[in-house]
């Protein structure tokens, strides 16, 4: 009965995503940029993680950097309460 | 030598001569310790993503310079006594630069300090040979 179930069970694929920042070499990471950090928060001002956004762990750390560089100096919000 | 980024909002109100009066001080202690100036960036009058001292607004500038613990020690004295300076953060750069989008700025600052001293010699000659 077991051994039916599974035999029966759809393989679980994913498509893969590719990192922006590796993909396009013109594409900075930096914390004045607010227009490129923008995508990388959802609407209430929090960092989307990177099995959402598809960033390779080099430039989601260097984006994460970013962007609470960018909060401290109020170029980017903590929180957002009001929409 | 290490590269620094000094990032600076001012209240909205602050005119132009209050900010280069403190950046004429920065001047004066980036220097005293051996450092340099590199360059000075001003944004103008941005809205602030949430409010700092209760003003919406910021002037936004960014300095450049190169220093040793002690200059941020003595930038930060002077700093955080003006009224004026709503926010301020000092960051360090990378080693090439291109976070500043000027790379090899450092170098290029370090190497320049005898040329500059010849473009202060070769200047009097200039305006002699034009009169």
């Amino acid at each position: 009965m077991i051994k039916r179930r599974t035999q029966k069970r759809k393989p679980f694929y994913t498509k893969r995503k590719i990192c922006r920042f590796c993909s396009d070499s013109n594409l900075d990471i930096a914390y004045k940029d607010y227009n490129t950090l923008r995508h990388f928060i959802t609407e209430r001002g929090k960092i989307i993680p990177r099995r959402i956004s598809g960033n390779c762990a080099k430039h989601q750390r260097e984006l994460a950097r970013a962007i609470k560089r960018a909060r401290v100096l109020s170029i980017m919000p903590f929180s957002v309460t009001s929409f | 030598m290490k590269g620094y980024e000094l990032c600076i909002i001012f209240q909205p109100e602050s005119s132009d001569s209050v900010m280069d009066e403190l950046f004429s001080a920065l001047g004066a202690v980036v220097a005293k310790h051996n450092g340099s100036m590199l360059k000075t960036e001003k944004w103008g009058k941005r809205n602030l993503k949430y409010a700092i001292k209760k003003h919406t607004k910021g002037n936004f500038c960014f300095l450049f310079f190169t220093g040793t613990a002690e200059t941020l020690k003595d930038i930060d004295r002077t700093v955080r006594y003006n009224e004026q300076v709503i926010r301020y953060t000092v960051l360090k750069l990378e080693k090439n630069f291109s976070h500043a989008g000027s790379e090899g700025e450092l170098a290029a600052a370090e190497a320049s300090i005898p040329a500059e001293a010849l473009v202060e010699a070769a200047e009097p000659a200039a305006t002699t040979a034009e009169a």
